[in-house]
């Protein structure tokens, strides 16, 4: 094809069995402009080394798996184009602040355990009989908390977010915005369900409002809005009167 | 996962106060009383002793006195303990420590001198 | 299950060097240490206004200095930094708000946060300078004694 060009691609590579740190490998990679940086690893996975390992599913920014920092920035390599980056080179390395697995891929063991203390499932008053037909929601109940639920744990935010780099028990921008997402469902108990880890060290407190989170989102979440506005939330609930003044 | 209830939503409320006071009010008081009056701009009593005294022996006077400058100095501590251990100068446990230990000690002085006037 | 062996990379010291967002960011933070300072001028000169005439007038020479001058410069500089970027956080505390079913942007927010902060600073300026029409002077004086302000 004449619309082929050669771009550099340099990758971080970590094997924990022989490295005792990380290194960077350069690949001279041949791409078409539909390419994307995703397509780009495949292409050496494929043709030039079959031992570099990253992690991917979809290809079209809906499952999140595959999330890592080019050239330093945050980014889904599915929706991140070689064009764009010509002439290159291009810098892949895993997201920043997580613990490298190998390569590109990250330790995500993290986060799981916070997503699990947020509780990031409906827990209704009382139990639903199935006869009693779908929960209903109007526009507007949806549209209180459709944002949040856009989120796909891809984990952008979280490199984005220095405080999670100094700490990684941070429960962070992910988690929090869900715990908001749930708060807000109409069919959800609310703020008392989850109050405990908003509260924490590690919950709410832990964020300076840097912002770069809702910056890098590329699902348009707001995780910066939800930690915050359950900010003023936990300092309701500290002072005892987050029942008087109401809200979710 | 292990979740211990933060004691911050005293001095983020403090640090609310102080910055939405310093947002309304931060720019015009830095200018008059470090600019316009020391540069002789403004009508020459303006910030003379006898004009200050009986500012601060006024209820209003010491309220306003007392507010802004307290609330700035928790504000301002608020976000430096943050800043201090992003560039890594202490943990953000000392730098809180220090910088709040140094706003109670200030706040106290600053009620202290207030009484007597 | 065997430990997973992972390489966790140091923070480097200087990473709010590395991106544009993080920079603006501790300016912001900034603004912070300036308001922390001006707090301490003004505490110590309640100090001296509180042993006499002559120490009062000892920390007013030094406010005029050079030195001082430039410093509540930087400082006016560092509080306007602050009052914009403050409305622009300030409604990230808050439900979203909506007018008539739409979203209000975070500009319009800023808009009015600093228009407020704009009106105060000409009334309490229009106050020192002695320059406010008579029936505000006249609610004033009632408030406060004549004398001045802060």
């Amino acid at each position: 094809m004449t619309d082929t060009r050669t771009i550099r691609i340099e990758a971080l590579r970590f094997n924990p069995e022989t490295d005792s740190e990380p290194r960077l490998q350069r690949y001279e990679v041949p791409f078409t402009p539909d390419m994307s940086v995703l397509q780009g690893l495949q292409y050496i996975k494929d043709h030039l080394d079959g031992s570099l390992t990253f992690r991917w599913s979809c290809r079209m920014a809906v499952c999140g798996s595959c999330g890592m920092m080019i050239n330093g920035r945050p980014h889904l390599s599915c929706e991140t184009f070689l064009r764009d980056l010509y002439p290159g080179p291009v810098r892949v390395e895993p997201l920043d602040h997580f613990p490298v697995q190998r390569d590109l891929a990250i330790d995500q063991a993290g986060f799981l355990d916070k997503l699990a203390a947020i509780k990031p499932y409906i827990v209704s008053a009382k139990e639903r009989p199935l006869s009693e037909g779908p929960s209903r929601q109007t526009p507007a109940q949806l549209d209180a908390y459709y944002q949040y639920s856009q989120c796909i744990n891809c984990l952008l935010c979280y490199a984005a977010c220095p405080q999670f780099g100094l700490n990684p028990d941070f429960i962070g921008p992910a988690a929090l915005s869900l715990l908001h997402r749930y708060n807000l469902d109409s069919r959800d108990i609310g703020w008392s369900v989850r109050a405990d880890a908003a509260n924490a060290d590690v919950g709410v407190w832990e964020c300076t409002v840097v912002g770069y989170c809702s910056e890098v989102c590329p699902k348009g979440v707001d995780p910066m809005h939800a930690v915050n506005e359950n900010k003023v939330n936990s300092a309701l609930d500290y002072l005892g009167v987050k029942r008087l003044l109401g809200g979710r | 996962m292990k979740l211990k209830r933060s004691q911050e939503p005293i001095f983020w409320l403090l640090f609310g106060g102080g910055g939405t006071l310093a947002a309304l009010v931060g720019v015009v008081l830095i200018v008059i009383t470090g600019i316009l009056v020391p540069a002789g701009s403004l009508p020459p009593d303006t910030m003379s002793f006898a004009a200050m005294h009986a500012f601060a022996a006024s209820l209003f006077g010491k309220a306003a006195i007392f507010l802004v400058i307290t609330l700035l100095l928790w504000h301002g501590v608020h976000r430096m303990a943050a800043t201090a251990h992003h560039i890594g100068l202490a943990s953000a446990h000392t730098a809180q420590i220090v910088l709040r230990g140094f706003a109670a000690l200030a706040t106290a002085a600053c009620a202290y001198l207030l009484v007597g006037l | 299950m065997a430990e997973v062996r992972t390489y966790r990379r140091p923070m480097p010291a200087d990473w709010w060097t590395r991106n544009p967002s993080y920079v603006v960011y501790m300016l912001r933070e900034a603004s912070a240490v300036f308001f922390f300072l001006y707090a301490l001028v003004l505490l110590w000169g309640l100090n001296a206004l509180s042993q006499g005439e002559a120490a009062f007038d000892g920390w007013r020479a030094l406010l005029a200095t050079p030195a001082m001058i430039a410093f509540h410069a930087v400082a006016a500089a560092f509080a306007l930094l602050h009052t914009v970027t403050w409305f622009m956080v300030l409604p990230k505390t808050a439900p979203t708000l909506r007018l008539g079913g739409r979203i209000v942007p975070v500009a319009a927010v800023v808009v009015v946060g600093v228009g407020a902060s704009a009106a105060i600073s000409a009334f309490i300026y229009a106050w020192v300078a002695g320059i406010l029409p008579p029936g505000l002077a006249e609610a004033v004086r009632n408030l406060v004694p004549p004398g001045g302000a802060s």
